[in-house]
């Protein structure tokens, strides 16, 4: 079970999604895209190995996802 | 205070209380000092220059980078002040148990004690520390060693999520995008102040 998390107002919002189903997949993936599309930064992480890396598309096989909004300078 | 005024590329600090000077005055009423520079190597002759007074646009002040630096610092900090205290209190929870999560345990361990904690530039293997203040004015110090070489300042909008998440997302981004960290971050030399 994939699990994508989008930070926002009420602090994340969490997007489950079943590799094996099509559907979930589907809903997963465009919920990634428009994120990407309003320039959300987006990595796969790894938490037990401590690893992580930026995602430019929608990978289905990973376990978990980060989505952030934009930074900009301060 | 002195005053700065050049000529031919020469920039000199005049005393305020010059009074070595004879005066005339124009046509317009404004009383010019005359006075004498003997540093110009730019003539065969000491030259003279004529100059107001009082405060024009060839004089300024000399400028205090630090009081600057603390006046802009003090006037984001009000602006954020007022957008982070509009998160709830559940919003601001979630986000740092989310924070949490993400951190290791001597990570964690730090946070806790002190309010801030160290990560590693993916690319770089640099060491900065992002500091849990109650604002995110410029609160990743660049370090080298135990002391800080300057500040950075890259976040997102403080209204579009809790503090936990902005962390949470300076250390994602350091960690795992640290070029694109840099290229956004505006470096802010650190004067000793908060």
């Amino acid at each position: 079970m994939g699990a994508m998390q989008v930070m926002d107002r009420t602090g994340h919002t969490t997007i489950n999604w079943d590799p094996s189903n099509p559907a979930d997949v589907r809903v997963a993936r465009d919920t990634f895209d428009e994120m990407k599309a309003k320039g959300f930064t987006a990595f796969r992480v790894e938490l037990q190995e401590g690893r992580g890396a930026r995602l430019d598309s929608f990978d289905p096989t990973a376990a978990k996802i980060m989505l952030i909004p934009q930074m900009a300078g301060g | 205070m002195a005053w700065r005024y050049g000529r031919n590329g020469t920039v000199v600090w005049i005393p305020d209380n010059i009074t070595s000077a004879s005066t005339t005055t124009t046509g317009t009423g404004t009383t010019l000092y005359r006075w004498v520079i003997t540093t110009d190597t730019s003539s065969a002759t000491a030259p003279t220059w004529y100059y107001p007074r009082v405060q024009s646009s060839y004089c300024q002040p000399r400028y205090d980078a630090v009081a600057a630096q603390r006046a802009l610092f003090e006037r984001e900090r009000a602006r954020q002040a007022v957008a982070f205290d509009g998160h709830a209190e559940a919003a601001s929870a979630l986000a740092d148990g989310l924070l949490m999560e993400h951190l290791t345990p001597e990570q964690r361990e730090c946070f806790k004690q002190n309010k801030w904690f160290v990560v590693e530039g993916g690319k770089s293997k640099q060491k900065y520390r992002i500091c849990a203040k109650d604002n995110l004015i410029a609160n990743v110090d660049v370090l080298e060693g135990d002391s800080i070489c300057h500040r950075l300042c890259a976040h997102a909008d403080p209204k579009v999520m809790p503090l936990g998440d902005h962390l949470l997302a300076q250390k994602m981004m350091i960690e795992y995008a640290e070029d694109n960290f840099l290229r956004v971050a505006n470096r802010h030399a650190y004067h000793g102040h908060a």
